[in-house]
């Protein structure tokens, strides 16, 4: 065996870089380095699997949860809305249990059978979707609930009828309807926040032909959202006010 | 040019249909079929409407 000078600092980097890599704190002896040298590679590639698996696992499991997630919301929605295609919803969202985390609409809500009682009683806030009152509908308290502040599109059919269809909606505070208001019982007297953008679209959804009907809104509502200086609730006074209603001289309105 | 009918404090105005304090009647409405009922008389009538079937 042939023995060589040599500075020992090569000795202490190559055991340096042989610990540093696995996390080692043990003294390495120049005779253990070559056994060393063999073993880092198999200790790194065990490291390097190890927090492999662990990244792709938590990967995989979050994508899977949120796909499983997705899934089981498409199941129940198709179900529940039929597709879409569901025209009776008579008490769908009925009672407390139904909040705005439970309400998570896939599709717009059309109904041409059934609305009565839809929203009753519940704690939803918001609509979220499009509702449609389209022919045929009963709409007696579909929104008969004191928590709704929006509907955030109401498309309505000339024929459809209102019955107590708002009422005990004490909250509501916006309500866009679209369509023609063409029969009897459109009554918003208990939504005393009713916006004034709100209560433009429904005036300007009356229609224009026919006569003998009234429209019923609140009068602390009017008074709010017309109102000529702020703090005055006048606006039932004021010309504003004076000049939306003379667009639909046709109809009774009434201010509760 | 429309007829504007104010109910008395404490009276809601009807004909039996319409109800308000204030009502802006449609152009060749007959302000003669309204009357007045008291805010309680009022009130029993939409109470029965709330009353769930």
């Amino acid at each position: 065996m042939a023995i060589v000078t040599t500075d020992d600092k090569h000795y202490r980097d190559i055991a340096e870089a042989l610990r540093i890599p696995v996390g080692a704190t043990d003294k390495i002896k120049p005779e253990e380095m070559a056994e060393r040298i063999g073993k880092v590679g198999e200790q790194l590639y065990h490291m390097g699997e190890s927090t492999g698996y662990g990244i792709g696992y938590n990967d995989g499991k979050d994508e899977g949860v949120e796909e499983g997630a997705k899934a089981e919301y498409d199941r129940f929605w198709d179900a529940f809305q039929e597709n879409g295609n569901r025209t009776n919803y008579r008490y769908a969202f009925y009672g407390s249990s139904w909040n705005d985390s439970a309400f998570t609409p896939k599709y717009p809500i059309k109904c041409s059978g059934v609305a009565q009682d839809a929203f009753y009683t519940s704690c939803i806030t918001d609509t979220k979707v499009d509702i449609y009152f389209l022919a045929g509908v009963t709409t007696s308290r579909t929104f008969a609930t004191g928590t709704l502040k929006t509907i955030r599109r109401l498309v309505v059919d000339e024929s459809v009828v209102f019955t107590n269809t708002f009422l005990n909606a004490t909250a509501l505070e916006t309500l866009y309807v679209d369509g023609i208001i063409g029969q009897n019982g459109f009554n918003v007297q208990y939504a005393t926040r009713l916006s004034r953008d709100s209560i433009v679209s429904i005036i300007n959804a009356l229609s224009s032909t026919t006569s003998g009907l009234t429209v019923t809104f609140s009068k602390t509502a009017v008074n709010k959202a017309f109102e000529q200086l702020a703090g005055a609730n006048d606006g039932a006074n004021g010309a504003e006010w004076q000049d939306l209603i003379a667009t639909r001289p046709n109809w009774t309105i009434s201010l509760v | 040019m429309r007829e504007i009918i104010e109910a008395r404090e404490g009276y809601i105005l009807t004909d039996g249909a319409t109800y308000g304090t204030t009502i802006y009647l449609a152009e060749g409405a007959d302000a003669s079929a309204f009357y007045e009922i008291t805010r309680e008389e009022y009130d029993a009538i939409f109470a029965a409407e709330e009353a769930h079937e």
